[in-house]
């Protein structure tokens, strides 16, 4: 199987030194998406100060296959809070 | 897959230790407990040992190994209600559990004997084994206490606690039944099942554990876990920040 790596800047770097063996690169987008979903859910308050999140996923080779970036952009209105 | 039928004799010493942990037991209790060995039945790892896809459960002790209640979606994939240790019992004939219904898989080599007998003699005799049922019902109401605490970490925990709190009840119920040695235990879980009992994917379980070895809190050599500083551990499962 071959395997994939999701190296995650949230604030924090994490290069995926390891990887995960995974069936395809179908199963490695759902999972992305899944991990993603996770790492936002606890995501820290610098999130919403606009540092970006970005997800890079790369196989054997470091060939990146996909990225997933999220980044929160606060409209005026949230000065007032 | 059904689990093969090579035949070993083992005691139910350990689950006679877990009963008196709980309250003291008559020298006719401990003789009914120790009083002879039985013949067990191995599992392999994946196969599957009750439940619903058996035939009806198996009234059965685990004597070792480990094994998990699954659940399996329509779209594959499992999650780990409840992980099963030697000396947790499988099945109740005294009353029928919702948790009967669900699939009990094998995680490692796993050994079981029967309990419907010993079970059938302690109903049958309430007086003179009194200990051993209400130690027995003990048993169940922890199981029923440890789903709670799991429910409330999947509902509303971040993945370090998660993993923090799981690990630290792992450990402290190896303790229990003497699988601890020098503050490490051997846990036959791989990432995919650790992700598949806390509802997290196999890379985000890789990234906290990551975390857990780099701040020394854990460390993990040949599938043992040892826990580094139990203080620290119990202090990040119990926090509210990720």
């Amino acid at each position: 199987m071959p395997r994939y790596y999701f190296h995650v800047s949230d604030g924090q770097r994490f290069d995926d030194l390891q990887g995960t063996e995974l069936p395809d690169l179908a199963c490695a987008r759902k999972e992305a998406l899944r991990f993603a979903s996770g790492l936002l859910t606890d995501a820290k308050p610098n999130f919403w100060t606009g540092e970006e999140w970005t997800m890079r996923v790369t196989d054997d080779a470091d060939l990146t296959l996909f990225t997933l970036m999220f980044v929160a952009t606060n409209s005026a209105a949230t000065d007032w809070n | 897959m059904q689990g093969n039928l090579r035949t070993a004799f083992c005691s139910m010493e350990l689950l006679a230790h877990r009963l008196a942990s709980m309250n003291a037991l008559s020298a006719a209790e401990w003789e009914l407990l120790l009083e002879r060995r039985h013949p067990s039945r191995a599992y392999s790892p994946r196969s599957e040992i009750g439940g619903t896809g058996g035939g009806g459960v198996r009234h059965s002790l685990i004597v070792s190994g480990w094994a998990s209640r699954e659940h399996i979606s329509h779209n594959g994939r499992r999650q780990l209600l409840s992980i099963l240790l030697p000396g947790d019992l499988i099945g109740d004939p005294a009353e029928v559990h919702a948790l009967d219904a669900v699939e009990i898989v094998a995680l490692s080599e796993v050994r079981t004997i029967a309990t419907a007998g010993f079970m059938s003699v302690v109903n049958g005799g309430a007086d003179r084994y009194r200990g051993i049922a209400s130690g027995l019902s003990a048993l169940r109401c922890e199981e029923d206490t440890r789903l709670l605490d799991h429910m409330v970490r999947l509902g509303s925990q971040p993945a370090p606690q998660r993993i923090a709190s799981f690990v630290l009840e792992l450990f402290a119920r190896c303790r229990v039944i003497g699988l601890v040695t020098d503050s490490s235990f051997a846990m036959p879980l791989t990432q995919e099942m650790l992700g598949g009992a806390l509802g997290l994917s196999v890379v985000h379980v890789n990234r906290v554990i990551h975390r857990l070895k780099a701040d020394r809190l854990i460390s993990l050599h040949g599938g043992r876990v040892t826990i580094e500083d139990a203080i620290g551990l119990a202090g990040l499962a119990e926090s509210m920040s990720g």
